[in-house]
């Protein structure tokens, strides 16, 4: 038990949402320190007394892997801090990262009945309280695991789709050996999202709790390259596959001037200074262009990391370059407010159509139009039209391409029998995974295109839950 | 390239839709990937219904406007054309798809200004404004999907 006293719901509107405390943007702006500092328990418990606790909670249903938000959020008002963690890591391997990554305001937090009159109960900062809670008390609890069925899964990638899905099924008592391509797991929780938004040593502490249900995991095992998926199946004993490859093939805009020195994807960018550590070159090998006047292409999540990556690298300039209105930009509200905070120029309804380069091939601009928005179209979308004339330069010495990410075909193409669509996106079943290879699954960002972690994370549950039955039916034959 | 009648006209833009699918026919033979051999056959297969459409024309004598309203996003005038290889990606394929469905509609403005009466000309402004509305179509299923985050 923990040393908490219960205390009283609060009635409803009565109490205001409770803001979590976070570095000055100023000082934040020149360090990769995590920007919020979380709830102390005193906080969390006020928070957490804001809910209605109501019978019939409609925030599950807007959480794609299930979790028993209210249960848990009870636990922390009675001061069970214990009990919440164990309550949300019945669905959830990973709750220090959903906690800060997911989208909790279009999900859980949009369908709150507390958000209708008043703001929702601040369901993700109080599963990161949790979960921060109990990596604190340096006891994370593992729970009983099935007893051992025999049967072995692949899992390709360690993302959170293949993450998910070998805590799944390592509880029910399979042996998961994940293959994972680098040599840190995590995929884009490791490479893509930073530090400060997200500490690598969460990562690292959710992925070790993955590790002690008995998850094995095998790095720099490049599958489609090294091994084939049949040969896991036909050579290796492995009995079912789990293809959980992400998105990670960078998206370009297409326009010239994409070759010039100075012109990075974010993949490559965000990669060479999360997972290479390029900030602390020369002593870590990978360098990185630590650009002055930075121009990021894109405005969604991703994007917000280039920029403020970028700034914490030194940049004296940086600007998002977005062909939309604030309004359209994908990117949290959260990260587009603290990339305002931290100084980020947003250059809205812009348009990058060449990108500019000097006679040694180092960038040096952007030629940008003006856009606006045209009437709705059949799909209802307002799509943004350049307007003429209104062409305009935007000095850069590096540029950041971040409008998104396509599948990666290293494992694909080595893969014919994998029913692709035309992106290149396995095709797999909807409600289990299932592709048109037998035994072979797959989920997250390689099925349906670069989304949110919390999405592949549900996928991967599915897809779990459908690969242990017909392992279990194989048992039986 | 001189026109005398609207049939003419409609002949030669008939001419260039089938030419267009046996373009698209061809180049899904060359593609290295399954999935890229059936978007490029699905590219001929909407050839091949703008031919129709055309015949349409041709044949009920009348060719009047699209409902559609037509809205150029212009993402064509930017984007660069790609090499073609027997890797091309779905995303190089649409580009390819726009470029060509904004040659011809500029091809066909051109030939509307130097039509030698009105009725010719409104035949080409109309072939035009087909042309544009294919190539919107293109550009938007490559903004939905590409530039998505942007």
């Amino acid at each position: 038990m923990s040393q908490y006293a219960p205390i009283p719901k609060a009635r409803p509107g009565k109490v205001e949402r409770v803001p979590m405390p976070e570095q000055d943007p100023i000082e934040r702006g020149r360090n990769f320190l995590e920007v919020p500092f979380g709830y102390t328990p005193e906080m969390a418990q006020v928070e957490a007394s804001r809910c209605l606790e109501c019978k019939d909670p409609s925030c599950v249903s807007g959480c794609p892997v299930g979790i028993d938000i209210r249960g848990f959020v009870v636990k922390i008002r009675e001061g069970d801090f214990q009990g919440a963690v164990d309550i949300i890591k019945h669905d959830n391997a990973l709750p220090a990262v959903c906690g800060r990554v997911c989208p909790q305001e279009s999900q859980c937090e949009q369908v709150c009945i507390v958000g209708r009159k008043h703001t929702p109960v601040a369901i993700g900062r109080l599963e990161r309280f949790a979960a921060d809670w109990e990596r604190a008390q340096g006891t994370v609890a593992i729970p009983r695991l099935a007893p051992a069925t025999g049967r072995r899964v692949a899992v390709v990638g360690s993302g959170p789709a293949g993450l998910t899905v070998a805590g799944e099924l390592a509880l029910r008592g399979h042996t998961v050996t994940i293959f994972e391509a680098l040599h840190k797991p995590g995929g884009v929780l490791m490479y893509g999202i930073p530090e400060f938004r997200l500490p690598k040593d969460i990562v690292e502490a959710e992925v070790d709790y993955v590790r002690k249900l008995g998850v094995e995991i095998i790095y720099n095992a490049v599958i489609g390259k090294m091994i084939t998926v049949q040969e896991l199946l036909e050579e290796e004993g492995f009995h079912a596959v789990f293809l959980g490859l992400g998105a990670g093939l960078p998206y370009f805009m297409n326009i010239p001037g994409e070759n010039l020195n100075g012109v990075y994807s974010a993949n490559e960018y965000l990669t060479r200074v999360n997972l290479m550590k390029a900030y602390d070159f020369p002593r870590a090998d990978t360098p990185v262009r630590p650009g002055q006047k930075v121009a990021v292409f894109g405005g969604g999540n991703v994007a917000m990391d280039a920029a403020r990556t970028a700034l914490r690298m030194g940049a004296a300039e940086v600007s998002i370059i977005y062909r939309r209105s604030m309004e359209e930009m994908p990117a949290r509200r959260e990260e587009i407010h603290h990339a305002e905070e931290e100084g980020i120029n947003m250059r809205l309804l812009c348009n990058p159509v060449n990108i500019l380069g000097d006679e040694q091939g180092n960038v040096t601009g952007v030629t940008c139009l003006r856009m606006e928005l045209g009437e709705p179209d059949a799909s209802g979308r307002r799509r943004p039209v350049p307007v003429d004339g209104s062409e305009f330069v935007v000095e850069a010495d590096t540029v950041v391409v971040a409008i998104g990410n396509g599948a990666n075909p290293l494992l694909t193409e080595a893969t014919p029998e994998l029913k692709l669509n035309k992106w290149g996106n396995i095709v797999a079943d909807d409600a289990t995974g299932r592709t048109s290879m037998p035994g072979v699954y797959a989920g997250g960002d390689i099925v349906i295109g670069a989304a949110t972690v919390i999405l592949a994370m549900g996928a991967g549950k599915q897809a779990a839950l459908a690969m242990h039955e017909e392992l279990m039916a194989k048992e039986m034959n | 390239m001189q026109f005398a009648t609207a049939e003419e006209a409609l002949n030669f833009a008939i001419k260039r839709e089938i030419e267009a699918a046996r373009f698209y026919t061809q180049l899904a033979a060359r593609m290295r990937k399954r999935e890229m051999q059936e978007a490029l056959l699905e590219m001929a297969e909407e050839e091949k219904s703008h031919r129709d459409r055309l015949i349409a024309v041709r044949e009920q004598g009348s060719f009047t406007s699209s409902d559609q309203t037509m809205q150029d996003l212009k993402v064509a005038d930017f984007v660069v054309m790609p090499e073609i290889t027997d890797d091309l990606d779905y995303a190089q394929a649409l580009i390819l798809a726009m470029k060509r469905e904004a040659s011809a509609r500029e091809l066909y403005l051109e030939l509307a200004r130097v039509a030698p009466d009105e009725a010719l000309r409104q035949v080409f402004n109309r072939l035009a404004e087909e042309e544009g509305l294919h190539k919107r179509r293109f550009e938007a299923e490559y903004e939905d999907r590409v530039l998505e985050g942007n």
